[in-house]
C-alpha cells in the first residue's frame, strides 16, 4: 500500500506514489545540478524536460489507468538519460583528470538534519572537522552547564548556520565533491530514507516526540528572535521620533526666541557660543544638524527592523543629507578649535591694599557667600561654576584661595590677584580686570567674598582669584570655619594641614606662623 | 581513454548539424526531433537534446512557436531560422569534407 501525490508535471495532473515522486524529485535536482548553463536557459531546458517526462508519463497512463510507480520512472529515467547525459559542454580530452578538477570538494559549515539530536549543529561541525559528532555534543553540554554560554553559543549558530537540504549542500557539508556519482549516492541515500519513513508507517509519527518538540522550540527561538527584532525597531522608532521632535521644536523656539529678543534669559547657551566668528543663529543649525542627522538614521533604521519592505530614503537624497551633516559638524570642529584660541594666553591683575594692625592683635578671616545671588548650604571652593543674575545674567565662580604670609613692613596687606585667559595677552589681562570680586574689612575682622563674577562666555578660562594676606610679626591670625575648602598650603612653622588650621589662633614669628592653641596630634 | 566517452564525443559533435538537418525539412516537435534521432540511432538517452537545443534557440539558429496539440498541453514546435539555414549550408559543406578526409584515411591505412 502507498500513499500518492497529485502532481502537476508540465500542465498535466498526475497521481503519483510517494516515492515514485521522491524519485522523479531527485531526478529532476541532479539534472539541474549538472547543467552548467545560466539560471535562464536553465529554467528553459527544465521546463522542456518536465513537458516531455509529462509526454512520456501521460503515454504510459493512458494504456492503463493507474497511479505512477517508480518502476514507471525508473523508465522513464532510462529513456531521458542519466544526469550526466545531459551536460552539453564538450569534455576535455583528458577528462579522467579533469573529472576530478571540475568537480573540486568544497567544504561548507551546514547543521546535519539527518544526522541532529537539536538542531543538528554538533554534527554539522563533526562533519566540517572530520570528527564523531558526539565531541561536540559533549563541549556543548559542558559549555552549557559550566558558566552557560554553551546555550547561547548554540542558539547562534542554530540561527546562523543554515541547513544542508539539498543533495549539493549535503556533499558540501561532508566535503565530498560535488559530481553525478556523489549526487546520486546522496539520491538514492535520501530516497532510502524516505522509503524506510514510509515503511515505518504515518510520516507524521516518523519523527520522535523529542525531536517534534525540538522542532516546535527552534521555530519558536527564531520568531523570538524576530520579534525581538521588531521590538527592538518600534523602541528606535519612538526614541529617535521622540528625540527629533524635541530637536525640532527646539530650534522653532531658539528662533521665535531670537526673533522676539528674549533669548538671553531664556536660553543658556554653551560657552563656545559668546565669541565665535560664526554667529549665534547658524551655530544653533549647525547644532540641530548634527545632532538630527544621526537620530534620522536611527528613525530610518528602526523603520527597516520593523518592516523590510519599507522604502526609506534614495541614495540621492542620503548623500545629501549626509554632506549638509558633514559641513555642520566641520562648522562646529571649527567653532570649537576656535572656542580653544580664546584660552592661548593667561594673564592676571593684581591689586593691593594696606592697613594697621597692632602687635598682639587678632585678625579675624572669614569667608562670605552671598545667597541672595547663589545659595548652597555647605558652601565651599568646590560649588564651582553657575549662572547667577544679578539680574544681568553672570558666570558665579568660587574657584577662590587663600594664603597667608609675613609682611616685610609694619603694614598688613591684602593682596588680589585676578587670572584669567584670552586669545592674547592683552585681551586675558583685561579679561582679569572684569572679574567683579569684593571683600569688606571690619576692624580686625576680614570678611572675604567666597566667590566672584564674570561674563558667561568666560566658562572655560580657568578664571581664579588669589587673596594673599600678609600680616607682620607678632599679629595673631584665626581662621574661620568658612575659610576651611579655601586655604591653600598656607606655610606654617609645625607644618600643620590646612584642613586642621581652620578654629585655630595662628602667631606671626620670626619664622612664620605658629599655632598657639593646636593639639600635639594634628602635626 | 574509454572507447565509451570517445564514442559519445563524435556523436555530440554531429548531432547540431542533424538537428538543423531535420528541422531544414520542416517544422517539428521535440518528440518528433527525438524519435527520427532515435530511429537514425543517433542518440541513445533523450536527455542530451534539451541543452543543445536551447543552445541553438540562444545562437539565433532556431525559433519556436507554441501549438496546440490534439492530446494535452500545447507543444513547443521548432524551426529553422534564416541564419540556421546558412549555418546549415556550411556545415553540410564542412561534412562533406570531414567524410572525404576520413575516407581517404582510413582506405590508406587498411
Amino acid at each position: 500500500m502507498n500513499k500518492t501525490i497529485n502532481m502537476n508535471l508540465g500542465g498535466l495532473i498526475f497521481h503519483i506514489d510517494e516515492n515514485a515522486y521522491a524519485l522523479l524529485k531527485n531526478y529532476l535536482e541532479a539534472v539541474s545540478n549538472s547543467l552548467n548553463e545560466d539560471v535562464e536557459g536553465k529554467t528553459e531546458i527544465i521546463a522542456d524536460i518536465e513537458a516531455r517526462i509529462s509526454e512520456l508519463l501521460s503515454e504510459k497512463t493512458a494504456q492503463k489507468q493507474q497511479a505512477i510507480q517508480e518502476s514507471d520512472i525508473d523508465e522513464v529515467i532510462l529513456v531521458m538519460g542519466q544526469p550526466e547525459d545531459y551536460s552539453d559542454a564538450p569534455q576535455d580530452a583528458n577528462d579522467e583528470s579533469s573529472a576530478k578538477t571540475a568537480t573540486n570538494a568544497v567544504k561548507k559549515l551546514y547543521r546535519d538534519g539527518d544526522n541532529r539530536f537539536l538542531g543538528g549543529v554538533a554534527s554539522g561541525i563533526g562533519h566540517y572537522v572530520k570528527v564523531d559528532a558526539i565531541w561536540f555534543r559533549f563541549a556543548f553540554l559542558v559549555a552549557a552547564l559550566g558558566g552557560g554560554f554553551g546555550i547561547p553559543i548554540y542558539i547562534l549558530l542554530w540561527v546562523l548556520v543554515p541547513e544542508a537540504k539539498t543533495s549539493i549542500e549535503k556533499l558540501e557539508m561532508e566535503g565530498a565533491p560535488v559530481n553525478i556519482d556523489n549526487i546520486e549516492k546522496t539520491i538514492r541515500k535520501g530516497f532510502e530514507n524516505a522509503s524506510q519513513t514510509l515503511k515505518s508507517g504515518d510520516y507524521g509519527k516518523v519523527k520522535s516526540g523529542l525531536h517534534k518538540l525540538l522542532n516546535i522550540l527552534g521555530t519558536l527561538v527564531l520568531r523570538i528572535f524576530k520579534a525581538f527584532g521588531k521590538a527592538l525597531g518600534f523602541f528606535v522608532i519612538f526614541i529617535s521620533g521622540l528625540v527629533l521632535v524635541s530637536l525640532a521644536l527646539g530650534l522653532f523656539s531658539l528662533g521665535s526666541f531670537q526673533i522676539i529678543g528674549i533669548n538671553d534669559y531664556l536660553i543658556d547657551f554653551p560657552a563656545f557660543f559668546f565669541e565665535s566668528i560664526i554667529p549665534k543663529q547658524l551655530l544653533t543649525v549647525l547644532v540641530f544638524v548634527a545632532f538630527a542627522f544621526p537620530f534620522l538614521m536611527l528613525f530610518f533604521l528602526g523603520l527597516k527592523a520593523v518592516n523590510r519592505s519599507v522604502k526609506t530614503m534614495n541614495k540621492p537624497t542620503f548623500l545629501t543629507l549626509l554632506s549638509i551633516w558633514m559641513v555642520a559638524l566641520l562648522g562646529l570642529l571649527f567653532a570649537g578649535i576656535e572656542h580653544k584660541t580664546a584660552t592661548a594666553f593667561e594673564g592676571s591683575k593684581v591689586h593691593e591694599s594696606y592697613f594697621e594692625t597692632v602687635k598682639k592683635d587678632t585678625l579675624h578671616i572669614k569667608i562670605v557667600n552671598n545667597d541672595n545671588l547663589y545659595y548652597k548650604s555647605n558652601f565651599s571652593r568646590k560649588s564651582g561654576q553657575n549662572i547667577v543674575y544679578t539680574p544681568e545674567k553672570k558666570l558665579y565662580s568660587s574657584n577662590l584661595e587663600v594664603t597667608v604670609v609675613q609682611s616685610n613692613s609694619s603694614e598688613a596687606s591684602l593682596k588680589i590677584r585676578k587670572t584669567s585667559e584670552g586669545r592674547n595677552r592683552k585681551i586675558a589681562t583685561e579679561n582679569a580686570d572684569r572679574i567683579a570680586y569684593n571683600y569688606t574689612r571690619n576692624n580686625n575682622t576680614l570678611l572675604l567674598d567666597g566667590y566672584f563674577l564674570s561674563g558667561l562666555e568666560n566658562t572655560h578660562k580657568d578664571e581664579l582669584v588669589s587673596v594673599q594676606v600678609a600680616v607682620p610679626e607678632g599679629v595673631v591670625v584665626y581662621f574661620g570655619n568658612s575659610t576651611r575648602s579655601f586655604l591653600n598650603d598656607i606655610d606654617n612653622v609645625q607644618n600643620i594641614d590646612d584642613n586642621d588650621m581652620v578654629n585655630r589662633h595662628f602667631l606671626m614669628t620670626s619664622k612664620g606662623l605658629e599655632c598657639t592653641d593646636c593639639d600635639e596630634k594634628v602635626y | 581513454m574509454k572507447t565509451e566517452n570517445t564514442k559519445a564525443q563524435m556523436r555530440k559533435g554531429v548531432l547540431e548539424y542533424c538537428i538543423l538537418s531535420i528541422l531544414k525539412n520542416g517544422d517539428a516537435y521535440t518528440s518528433e526531433i527525438l524519435c527520427t534521432l532515435k530511429d537514425a540511432k543517433m542518440i541513445v538517452v533523450e536527455g542530451t537534446i534539451y541543452p543543445l537545443l536551447t543552445r541553438l534557440k540562444n545562437a539565433g539558429l532556431l525559433s519556436y512557436r507554441w501549438e496546440e496539440s490534439p492530446s494535452g498541453p500545447p507543444r513547443k514546435y521548432y524551426m529553422l531560422t534564416e541564419e540556421g539555414g546558412v549555418f546549415l549550408s556550411e556545415l553540410n559543406t564542412t561534412w562533406n569534407e570531414l567524410v572525404n578526409a576520413v575516407t581517404t584515411v582510413t582506405l590508406k591505412k587498411s
